[in-house]
């Protein structure tokens, strides 16, 4: 009916419409006198899809179960392995093992993969709950400055690693009213790929400004800038920068989670 | 006797030309691997046509 009475008004129009067990896909178009361009009926042409239908049906099925399975194991790995990294974490201050030089590289390189199967879990799951429409937005007062301060005391080892230094452009105290949680995992993906894709003795930079509107924050580094061409592709799914090398693991799911959360958060 | 005569070959040679259009576009509609139809503005079908009518259990009209 809304076919017919769109095509009436002048416009085309296209639904897909299950009769029985048939789907057709129908393009309802008006009929319009010549001269005066009076719409005088509707002309339509209904095409058989049941097949195509039936196999989107059967696809966003399996897509659905393959998005469940991923969940509900990324949820499962997540309790195993925090028990890991704190059982490594308290092996690494053992006596034991601090008068093994040997036995305390082995730890700390556990530790460091273990390190990597947490974030790749966490990024699992993220990507899982956006898939699912599962996120939630519990917006409250946070202060900025102290988040970020707060974030980069867990980059100690990043930057460490490449003597990176830290560049602090900020106000003193900020407010921000956001879902925290969200809002923690956009600031970490950041921060992350600002740490991760650095060069020796580089630096991060930080900068955080209240606008009109809005607040900005920039993190920026030294590091290899993205091809030009590619940029308009940070954002999607597993992409993955092409000057991106083999020593720089990844998934290719931190930008998507944090450009899909920013969205979400508005 | 009177006999009339007219020149009518124009005319003939428009109503097959007609004809054959006609005869095109049946031919068209009536094999289309779809549904065409055709309503009129108080939503009557004028025109329904084409293969897949079957799957309904309707003839053309």
């Amino acid at each position: 009916m809304k076919g017919f009475k769109t095509a009436l008004a002048g416009e085309v129009y296209r639904e897909i419409l299950q009769i029985e067990n048939i789907y057709f896909d129908i393009f309802y178009s008006p009929i319009k006198e010549e001269e005066t361009s009076k719409v005088i009926g509707v002309i339509g042409m209904a095409i058989d899809v049941t097949e195509s239908e039936k196999f989107k049906a059967s696809l966003l099925e399996l897509d659905k179960s393959k998005s469940e399975f991923i969940a509900t194991a990324s949820h499962q790995l997540r309790s195993p392995l925090a028990n890991i990294r704190w059982g490594l974490e308290l092996l690494q201050t053992d006596p034991l093992v601090l008068a093994n030089p040997e036995l305390q590289k082995q730890v700390e390189s556990v530790h460091e993969s273990n390190l990597k199967v947490i974030n790749l879990v966490n990024n699992l799951l993220d990507t899982s709950r956006i898939y699912s429409n599962k996120l939630s937005n519990r917006p409250r007062k946070i202060e900025i400055i102290k988040e970020l301060k707060d974030l980069f005391k867990n980059f100690e080892r990043e930057k460490m690693r490449l003597d990176l230094e830290v560049l602090w452009n900020i106000p003193d105290e900020l407010e921000l009213k956001v879902d925290q949680n969200l809002f923690k995992v956009v600031l970490t993906n950041l921060t992350a790929n600002a740490f991760k894709y650095n060069k020796k003795n580089g630096a991060v930079v930080v900068f955080v400004k209240e606008k009109k509107n809005f607040i900005e924050i920039s993190i920026a580094n030294t590091g290899k800038s993205i091809v030009k061409d590619e940029q308009a592709h940070i954002f999607e799914k597993f992409y993955r920068g092409s000057n991106v090398t083999m020593e720089f693991e990844g998934t290719g799911l931190g930008l998507y989670i944090a450009s899909n959360y920013m969205k979400f958060l508005g | 006797m009177l006999a009339s005569v007219r020149d009518v070959t124009d005319e003939l040679r428009v109503k097959r030309l007609l004809a054959a259009s006609e005869q095109r576009f049946r031919l068209v509609v009536e094999n289309a691997q779809a549904i065409i139809f055709a309503l009129s503005p108080d939503g009557k079908f004028i025109l329904s046509e084409g293969k897949k009518l079957s799957l309904l259990g309707l003839k053309s009209s």
